[in-house]
């Protein structure tokens, strides 16, 4: 049939394993996500918590400090923008967490194990999809929803920014997505049981690892920050917006500058996490048995 | 060729199952691995083809090192286990997704078996029984014509005629100058493949062994009542009578009972073993 298959041949043909054992699951997860990303587009309350979350300048407060309005209400909403990552995340982790499915029962082990195909061409293939076709197919997906959502939104008389392929945050966020992909596969490789909760556990561990990383680095380079002020992700007002009223109004820091604390924190995080987690998952598979 | 040499297997938690196992199967020859369960049968099995790695010895199979696990040996060999992975999707489905790895897989060989195991070639193989999914994979892993097909207990699930079926296949097949390892309690279902008998007990490797070869040393013959000779090595009763063995091959003897035969080792395991190899080394 086939006397010299090819390096890529063999590739595509695990490929498509890979997309046809799972697709079920793939297109499950996938339904979930956008089922309830549509869920919270059509909720106005769970939209404007969001904004509010994420995006404190919306905030107008009064001098007691109790909300007087939400500017987003006139202001275009960033819910495309806003949900894109979590989205992202959550749908990209399950997917990931699923690599090494069908190593967990023996008898499947057993026959992918002596499918004639290398070690590396078997594991390879699972990186190329985690952290490469899934978040471009998905990215696709999530652009055809943001499309669909705007006209909705618009006869609804809601205004929001409109999402792009050419982004710096969507390409930002993709970049990320790679760096705690590889995590969870490696996750993957030695949990295979439970993987997605796992795998999810893991992908959240890393992403609050690499804020804290970065809050460290924030006060190596600017020890005058308080403390008490570093608030978290989740407060009210916000990192983002602590810096930029802390030294923003100073000139000492710009939006970029945030930006490239993030890149830096993330240069560290893909050095151990995208090249060590990716070896261990590779060493990891390589030691399968059946 | 597969050569194994000073093979040890441990498990993680101790417990020895192969203690330093030396073995050289050839092409062209059906090998029947007999043991009682739990003797290293299987892990014998999956250490030569690489499904487990060895704590000790290594092992040759076709030039390659079956712990590496590499693309020549994998390309190798079809592993029919006694409880296989199949995935449920139509017969067309599995030769689109699997076959394509098998450099030698023959479509036609692949549906003329269908059709010898009454098969039909466009159904689903979630609405087959055990035995009918077994019977697809064994078309499968022969259309593969790999140079080595490993089977654990093919019979298993297959009804008379399928057991029939799958002797004569494998008869016709056998001449191709292909290896197989066949590992079976049902002794009786495949006697009269086996062409070399290949005995584990607690992990060691106590019969090496033609059927020519032990049918030269060894007779079989019923008689109504029990002998009390002292060439009587073994015998057991059987409908009709007792099955004796005795030393020396005769013509009048009857052809080598398998179950017999094992069933005399393990009982008798040092006259027999003994007899068969100082004959062995004569």
């Amino acid at each position: 049939m086939n006397n010299r298959a090819s390096f890529l041949q063999r590739m595509i043909w695990l490929l498509a394993i890979e997309i046809k054992v799972k697709q079920n699951l793939y297109l499950l997860t996938l339904l979930v996500t956008f089922a309830i990303l549509s869920f919270s587009f059509f909720n106005t309350t769970i939209v404007n918590i969001f904004d509010f979350l994420l995006n404190s300048r919306s905030v107008i407060l009064n001098r007691s400090g109790n909300i007087t309005s939400l500017s987003n209400i006139r202001m275009p909403m960033k819910f495309h923008l806003d949900y894109f990552p979590l989205a992202l995340f959550i749908t990209g982790s399950i997917v990931t967490s699923l690599s090494f499915k069908e190593y967990t029962e023996e008898s499947s082990r057993r026959f992918h194990i002596s499918l004639p195909a290398t070690l590396i061409e078997k594991w390879l293939v699972k990186v190329i999809w985690c952290l490469f076709i899934f978040p471009f197919l998905f990215l696709v997906l999530y652009h055809l929803f943001a499309l669909v959502t705007y006209q909705w939104g618009q006869g609804m008389g809601r205004e929001y920014v409109r999402i792009s392929f050419l982004d710096p945050y969507i390409w930002r966020y993709m970049l990320y997505h790679f760096g705690f992909q590889s995590l969870v596969l490696g996750v993957a490789s030695y949990f295979r049981n439970s993987a997605v909760i796992k795998g999810v556990l893991a992908g959240l561990g890393a992403y609050f690892f690499l804020i804290a990383t970065r809050n460290v680095l924030v006060f190596a380079f600017f020890p005058d920050f308080e403390l008490e002020k570093m608030e978290g992700f989740f407060s009210k007002e916000g990192y983002i917006s602590y810096l930029k009223g802390a030294h923003f109004s100073a000139g000492e820091i710009t939006k970029d500058l945030t930006y490239l604390f993030n890149d830096y924190t993330f240069s560290i995080y893909m050095a151990i996490g995208f090249i060590g987690v990716l070896y261990v998952s590779f060493r990891r598979f390589e030691e399968f048995e059946a | 060729m597969i050569s194994v040499e000073d093979l040890t297997f441990q498990y993680s938690s101790g417990e020895n199952v192969i203690n330093n196992l030396n073995l050289e199967l050839y092409a062209g020859k059906i090998y029947g691995l007999l043991g009682k369960n739990g003797a290293g049968k299987t892990t014998l099995i999956k250490n030569i083809l690489g499904l487990r790695r060895p704590s000790n010895g290594i092992i040759n199979t076709f030039g390659y090192n079956s712990s590496k696990r590499e693309l020549g040996l994998l390309k190798q060999y079809f592993f029919i286990p006694e409880d296989p992975f199949i995935p449920e999707v139509s017969v067309k489905e599995y030769i689109d997704r699997y076959a394509s790895f098998y450099p030698n897989f023959k479509i036609d060989t692949f549906l003329q078996l269908l059709e010898e195991f009454e098969l039909d070639r466009n159904i689903h193989l979630k609405h087959l029984s055990f035995g009918q999914k077994k019977k697809a994979l064994i078309a499968f892993a022969i259309a593969t014509h790999t140079p080595l097909l490993v089977m654990d207990e093919p019979t298993n699930g297959l009804d008379i005629p399928s057991k029939k079926q799958f002797r004569k296949i494998i008869t016709h097949i056998a001449d191709e100058g292909r290896l197989f390892i066949i590992s079976t309690h049902q002794i009786r279902d495949l006697h009269s493949l086996i062409d070399h008998v290949l005995l584990i007990d607690e992990g060691e490797l106590i019969v090496n062994h033609d059927m020519m070869n032990i049918a030269d040393m060894l007779s079989f013959d019923v008689h109504r009542t029990a002998l009390k000779d002292e060439d009587v090595l073994y015998q057991e009763r059987v409908p009709g009578g007792y099955l004796s063995i005795t030393k020396g091959g005769h013509d009048h003897s009857l052809e080598v009972d398998l179950e017999v035969f094992f069933n005399a080792v393990i009982t008798k395991k040092e006259t027999i073993i003994d007899l068969l190899n100082l004959n062995k080394y004569e």
